[in-house]
């Protein structure tokens, strides 16, 4: 599979949103698009799944211009972008027939598949509610079960955890991973949560005023991590790269198979916590860009 | 594809039948054809008190005629309002309450949208006016005892020629705002004041009577009944019913603006961006 | 803006089918608006043979048929008034007897015997009274009816029952005068028209001058012109409009001359 952005460049009147912008994608993983707001974040990825057009420049998916046969490629592309409003006297089962519909599901396809992305996103037990009477969370759980629907190959995904609680922040996030263990899809999501972003990616694109600034692509084998407490507690690994940005913060580049052993020995010491605050992550984000 | 526009046409459908929209419309209905049955049986005997002197000419006034066009004459406003509460948030709405970027990034052609809503819409809008067409028929048949048939189904069949026209008309509308708001506003305002002062204009400065406006057609509806035109300021009229060239001027005008509307609708849904 | 060919060209051809389809149409309604209007024209068949109109105070006049029948297109007004089922005529008044609905227009006869019978009992309290006149005989005299109806709002249609017919058919399907109407529509004391197979001839009349135009469908207006050449003499203009009209222009002064 492959994704291909050509000299993508988007302009609303006389302000250039987005590009000139150049990106290919041919590895399966999750890429992460961070970046601080106004980046052109959410404008790359409507541009990507047709809600905008581009001014100039080509999108091709696996080799098909995007525009010529945008119905064909949708159908294998499961989408969430912005935080997603549904119609609201329609219950959320009826949601994803519509869309299991236009995906090609039918019949007991359809109503296995409804089960299986519900039960996945835990929205199960709210989906014969009519949509009008969720919550922010439920509809942005709701979103995302759409996106999963048919299991599609390329999944795109702005912001999922937005709205949703810390607990359900995190089982959106194992839903993600658990997604990409095998490595079977392209999963493009957005965040400006550092932390979410380096834990989940395989690969972090950094935008900044509509062009890429930064790409771990270069960088495949490590990830970011930025880390809030004691920094004498935070051990030896191979490889460890340690961008102290204040007292009590720090970036640090860590070889990815080092990883989860790192995040399970600091989450185990009180004193080393992991903070997201958007002020400090653009910080983080411009320092690292000029590393 | 027929699938596609099928499933759409399903969803968009309950989700206007659901609406309070529909409820109100529903109220709306409910009570003008309590009224208007009323009228019916009060003053079925007493026809010639309604009517001023110079109308009672050599033709004897067919009552049953007559309460059939009062009928026919509050059932086409009854379009306007139903298609300003279902057709003028359609595509607004969509970028207002952000449901495009649900819809809009699922594998479907605009143009598929587009016609699927606006079958919906249209089907929401017959079905509101049934009551007031069902009060009709039993009010006419009770007191009358029999009811013109012929003239019934014309006008019912021009009824929906002009819900499908007026629908498109403000779905183009709609089309081109994205704040539910300036749709509501601007599908009242070129109906009930832009509409109306063309016609003032026209007929009184260069006496010519603008057959090609939406509200200038839908007077056929009661016109099949007596060929008497509403929005014209003629000392000419007719008692008789208005005769099959009428009926197919109004069609073709109904059939210009369902076509050239809708057109317009996709082409600027088509090329619309979701922000 | 940006687009492919596959999208821009599905929009051309959506906009070409539409178009296709809405300038006929447009063509099409404007034609039938002209013939659903409500006046006389739109009651005058489109295949009469004459068509006279009179102007006379403000009201206009027609006489129209062929030679199978004729009607009147008039006013109602103080001379001529319609009461439930009475005509008054010079405040005589006319009984009517309901014949048919014909076409949806409610049609009326009078018999010329009533007519006749109601302008002689008005005449016989002044000069008849000591001579009276066998019904019978007046019956015999006119076995003739003939027939009327409300076209329009204070207008009548009188005439014979087949071109009575005539009038409701053109109305109710479009096929009147009112494509032709630019024939009689000048302003003046009088309009006319006169179409036969070959030839249509029309014109109007003022106060100074009669204008008289003849169309010859397939012949030579030239030997036309060339036999009219005696007319000029006489004081009359006689013009080759092209190559099928002729235009005669004649003072009202040369026909008294005449005359």
């Amino acid at each position: 599979m492959e994704i291909k952005l050509e000299n993508i460049v988007k302009n609303y009147g006389k302000f250039r949103a987005l590009g000139p912008l150049s990106l290919t994608i041919s590895q399966n993983g999750i890429i992460t698009i961070l970046g601080p707001n106004g980046a052109g974040k959410t404008t790359l990825l409507k541009v990507l799944v047709g809600l905008s057009k581009p001014s100039s420049g080509r999108i091709y998916i696996n080799g098909k211009d995007f525009q010529n046969n945008r119905k064909e490629i949708l159908k294998n592309m499961g989408v969430l972008v912005e935080q997603p409003e549904f119609y609201p006297y329609l219950t959320g089962r009826e949601i994803l027939e519509f869309s299991g519909k236009l995906k090609g599901l039918k019949g007991k396809n359809l109503e296995e598949e409804i089960k299986r992305v519900s039960e996945i996103t835990g929205s199960l037990e709210f989906l014969d509610k009519k949509v009008g009477k969720y919550s922010r969370g439920m509809k942005q759980r709701l979103g995302i079960s759409v996106a999963l629907e048919n299991d599609p190959p390329i999944m795109i995904l702005d912001e999922p955890t937005f709205g949703i609680d810390p607990i359900g922040s995190l089982e959106i996030r194992e839903v993600l991973k658990n997604l990409n263990k095998n490595r079977e899809k392209i999963i493009i999501f957005t965040t400006h949560i550092v932390e979410e972003a380096s834990y989940l990616s395989d690969r972090i694109i950094i935008l900044e005023n509509g062009i890429i600034k930064n790409d771990t692509l270069n960088d495949s084998d490590y990830v970011l991590v930025k880390v809030t407490g004691n920094l004498i507690n935070l051990g030896k690994y191979q490889e460890m790269t340690i961008k102290k940005l204040s007292d009590n913060q720090a970036l640090i580049r860590i070889r990815k198979e080092n990883l989860p052993d790192f995040n399970r020995e600091i989450t185990q010491k009180n004193d080393i916590l992991f903070i997201e605050r958007s002020s400090q992550v653009e910080e983080a984000i411009r320092e690292l860009s000029d590393h | 594809m027929s699938s596609n526009f099928f499933n759409i046409y399903s969803h968009y459908f309950r989700n206007y039948y659901r609406s309070k929209s529909f409820y109100l419309i529903l109220i709306i209905v409910v009570l003008a054809s309590v009224l208007m049955s009323y009228l019916t049986f009060k003053y079925s005997n007493r026809v010639s008190e309604m009517l001023p002197s110079r109308l009672i000419s050599l033709s004897k006034v067919n009552s049953e005629l007559l309460m059939m066009y009062l009928w026919a004459y509050i059932m086409s406003s009854l379009p306007v309002f139903a298609s300003v509460f279902f057709s003028s948030p359609a595509i607004s709405s969509e970028i207002e309450m952000r449901t495009g970027y649900f819809v809009f990034s699922q594998p479907v052609d605009r143009t598929i949208l587009v016609l699927a809503k606006y079958m919906a819409a249209v089907t929401v809008t017959i079905i509101s006016l049934l009551v007031y067409a069902f009060s009709e028929v039993i009010s006419i048949i009770y007191v009358y005892g029999f009811i013109e048939y012929n003239q019934l189904l014309w006008s019912m069949a021009m009824l929906i020629l002009f819900i499908l026209a007026l629908t498109a008309f403000t779905f183009l509308l709609s089309s081109i705002f994205n704040k539910n708001l300036y749709a509501y506003i601007t599908s009242f305002v070129v109906y009930f004041v832009i509409f109306y002062a063309v016609n003032l204009i026209l007929y009184l400065l260069y006496n010519y009577n603008a057959f090609f406006l939406l509200n200038n057609a839908a007077t056929i509806i009661e016109r099949v009944y007596i060929n008497i035109n509403p929005t014209i300021f003629t000392s000419n009229f007719s008692l008789n019913p208005a005769g099959i060239n009428d009926i197919i001027l109004s069609s073709v005008v109904f059939i210009i603006y369902t076509i050239a509307c809708l057109v317009g609708a996709i082409i600027v849904v088509e090329n619309k961006e979701v922000q | 803006m940006y687009g492919t060919m596959n999208s821009k060209l599905k929009l051309l051809v959506i906009i070409i089918v539409a178009v296709a389809i809405i300038i006929p149409a447009s063509i099409y309604a404007y034609n039938l608006y002209l013939t659903t209007q409500v006046g006389p024209p739109n009651f005058i068949p489109s295949n009469s043979t004459f068509v006279l109109k009179i102007n006379q105070n403000g009201s206009s006049y027609y006489i129209f048929g062929s030679d199978k029948g004729f009607a009147i297109l008039t006013p109602i007004n103080s001379e001529i008034q319609m009461q439930k089922s009475n005509l008054t005529f010079n405040n005589t008044s006319i009984p009517l007897t309901k014949y048919a609905n014909i076409g949806g227009f409610e049609v009326y006869q009078i018999t010329l015997y009533n007519i006749i019978d109601g302008y002689l009992t008005n005449q016989s309290s002044r000069y008849l009274s000591s001579y009276p006149i066998d019904d019978q005989f007046i019956q015999n005299l006119t076995n003739e009816s003939l027939y009327l109806y409300e076209p329009y709002s204070n207008h009548l249609i009188v005439g014979t029952l087949g071109e009575i017919k005539n009038t409701i058919y053109a109305y109710n399907h479009g096929t009147n005068f009112s494509n032709k109407y630019k024939y009689i529509s000048s302003k003046g004391l009088a309009e006319f028209y006169i179409n036969s197979n070959n030839e249509t001839i029309w014109g109007n009349i003022s106060n100074t001058s009669i204008y008289v135009f003849v169309h010859l469908t397939n012949g030579n207006i030239s030997q036309l012109y060339n036999e009219t050449s005696y007319l000029r003499d006489l004081g009359v203009k006689v013009i080759k409009l092209n190559s099928s009209t002729l235009e005669l222009i004649i003072p009202v002064s040369s026909i008294s001359k005449q005359f």
